[in-house]
């Protein structure tokens, strides 16, 4: 598999704070990544540094495979663009002119793409409306409209709903759905509102203390996040034998408990347990919300 | 950078501080001319050299003008950060800011001087110093206000909040402008004070007149017991201390005015000029490494 963005034990200090820990991702390629945290869990930081807005204390990442003490991390950030906590803007220019300043500064030949840009984010109505008149919403689009000047494949969204009404979050959420899927562009976001981030993300990253606690794939949180009959048995082997004989879907977690992907009749369970020598210890209904496999993780 | 230094040419003629320099420069201009007027040859034609020179001590508050509203507008609204992200290394920002508030410093000299020329003709002044020592001026001038945006960039680059940089750089500024010129006070005091009493005055003039070098005036001004140790001259250490503020971009303006008036008093060529770009160039690089280093090592947020 091919990862736009890897780390390796990254440590990051301020004074005596450390804020990231030894920690280590993988961002698959095409992927919406999602980055879930507590509130000063590390998730900006980390941002910050894959960004080169601050340099890690120790450690290492990659960019499409080059390092960053490589010089040539400069190259490959030209195919990354990031809205870090605020969106990049200037306030006294309207949106069109903050879009031909980022061309300018990308070096881009002409201003070709700046209407399309703003018709992509929804700004082509605001004409010579300057930035510091815009609602949240308008200028969280613009600074995704900004990062998206260079024709990146890769996107760097430091929790883009923030402060947003139901409305701005459902609008940012199709922009992000849609550059994933119709232009393959890799996103990572950060978020702590985890509800939002089921709808978009495929893979997630969870955060806490500075260190990964857990990369998983959609599938895999699906699968964890699963409403069971949770059992504990005196023999799991016997257990498997059983469920086999009952055509049951199940997961082993240790050798006294397991997990039952449907509702089984106890007390028919309970006989066929007995016929091989297990007893049937406690059944109790498990269902996972995201929050609580997520607090599961983190604590609280 | 070259593309960094278009973008920022760009943003700099909707800044806001490059109008309030260009206000400022030639506000301070005019005041400087009509304030007083000063008079030579025949007492009646005002000269408006010095007060050109004497208006140029004032320019590091409109480089610091440009500089900080320039500068301040990247930290608004977290622009740097796109700079940042789009590769750019931070020398280079530090870099292509100087390159863009040194020009914007000098339209604001432009101003300044259109201004100046206006009011003189307003006057009826006259300029003195010759076409070709006009034009080592005005070079003198460009050296001495690259090196104030250079001072006044470190401050902005590193102070997030435009409010509290423009104070910081301000009154660094006029600080500054307080301590060079008592520095030049303190430096053009000679060593010897020469004075003769009352009744040897013809003597003293007939010995001394003529004697142009100041040198071999206190040799014969000691053989008569004229000359005296000034108590204000200051030496040693301490005048390597003193010429070390003459590092210092205002203080370079001082060195033009002296240049200036004794070319046209003493006839002298304005050979000191040739102090002046020396220093403000190294004054300039150094400031620059040094701020270019440190930036490179600012957490930005």
């Amino acid at each position: 598999m091919e990862y736009v963005l890897t780390s390796n034990q990254l440590y990051k200090n301020y004074g005596h704070f450390r804020a990231l820990s030894g920690l280590s991702m993988k961002v698959p390629k095409g992927s919406i990544y999602g980055v879930v945290g507590k509130n000063g869990a590390g998730k900006t930081t980390l941002i910050r540094i894959i960004c080169g807005l601050q340099s890690p204390s120790l450690g290492e990442y990659s960019l499409y495979g080059t390092r960053n003490r490589d010089p040539k991390i400069v190259k490959a950030r030209r195919r990354m663009g990031a809205v870090v906590e605020t969106p990049s803007i200037y306030l006294d220019m309207s949106a069109a002119d903050n879009l031909k300043q980022q061309y300018r500064v990308l070096g881009m030949p002409s201003f070709d793409g700046v209407k399309e840009l703003l018709e992509l984010v929804g700004l082509q109505d605001t004409g010579r409306k300057k930035a510091k008149n815009f609602s949240l919403g308008m200028r969280q689009r613009l600074g995704i409209a900004i990062a998206l000047c260079g024709e990146p494949d890769f996107l760097v969204l430091d929790e883009p709903t923030n402060g947003l009404d139901p409305q701005g979050i459902v609008e940012i959420r199709e922009l992000i759905l849609k550059l994933n899927r119709e232009k393959g562009i890799t996103v990572l976001i950060s978020s702590h509102i985890l509800d939002e981030l089921s709808k978009l993300a495929t893979h997630y990253g969870i955060i806490d203390g500075g260190r990964m606690v857990k990369e998983l794939s959609a599938e895999e949180l699906e699968a964890a996040c699963r409403k069971c009959q949770r059992v504990e048995v005196t023999d799991t082997r016997a257990l498997a034998v059983v469920l086999d004989g009952m055509g049951l879907e199940y997961k082993i977690l240790s050798d006294k408990t397991a997990d039952i992907y449907a509702k089984p009749n106890v007390s028919a369970l309970s006989s066929a347990l007995a016929a091989e020598g297990c007893e049937l210890l406690s059944v109790s209904e498990h269902d996972e919300s995201l929050e609580s496999y997520f607090i599961s993780l983190v604590g609280k | 950078m070259s593309c960094l230094i278009r973008a920022g040419l760009s943003r700099l003629f909707r800044c806001r501080g490059l109008y309030a320099a260009m206000l400022f420069s030639a506000a301070t201009a005019v005041l400087c001319l009509s304030g007083k007027g000063t008079y030579w040859g025949d007492g009646s034609t005002p000269v408006c050299d010095f007060y050109f020179c004497d208006w140029l001590a004032f320019f590091p508050l409109s480089a610091s003008i440009v500089t900080c509203f320039f500068c301040a507008d990247d930290y608004r609204g977290g622009a740097i950060r796109s700079k940042i992200v789009a590769g750019y290394k931070k020398p280079q920002i530090y870099l292509s800011n100087l390159i863009v508030c040194s020009f914007g410093t000098l339209l604001a000299f432009a101003a300044g001087v259109a201004a100046c020329f206006a009011t003189a003709v307003f006057h009826g002044a006259v300029w003195l110093t010759s076409p070709s020592e006009t034009v080592y001026v005005a070079a003198v001038a460009i050296v001495t206000i690259i090196a104030s945006a250079a001072f006044a960039l470190v401050f902005s680059m590193f102070i997030a909040r435009p409010a509290a940089a423009v104070t910081a750089v301000l009154t660094v500024s006029i600080g500054v402008i307080f301590i060079t010129s008592n520095t030049s006070g303190m430096l053009n005091q000679p060593k010897y004070r020469i004075s003769a009493p009352a009744e040897d005055l013809e003597l003293y003039e007939s010995v001394l007149d003529g004697v142009k070098d100041y040198d071999e005036k206190v040799e014969i001004a000691k053989e008569y017991g004229w000359a005296k140790e000034n108590p204000y001259y200051i030496g040693g250490a301490k005048r390597v201390l003193a010429y070390s503020v003459y590092l210092l971009p205002g203080s370079q303006s001082e060195v033009v005015y002296d240049a200036v008036d004794d070319a046209i008093y003493l006839g002298k060529p304005i050979t000191p000029l040739l102090r002046a770009p020396v220093p403000c160039a190294l004054f300039s690089a150094i400031i620059t490494a040094v701020g270019a280093a440190a930036f490179s090592k600012k957490n930005i947020n």
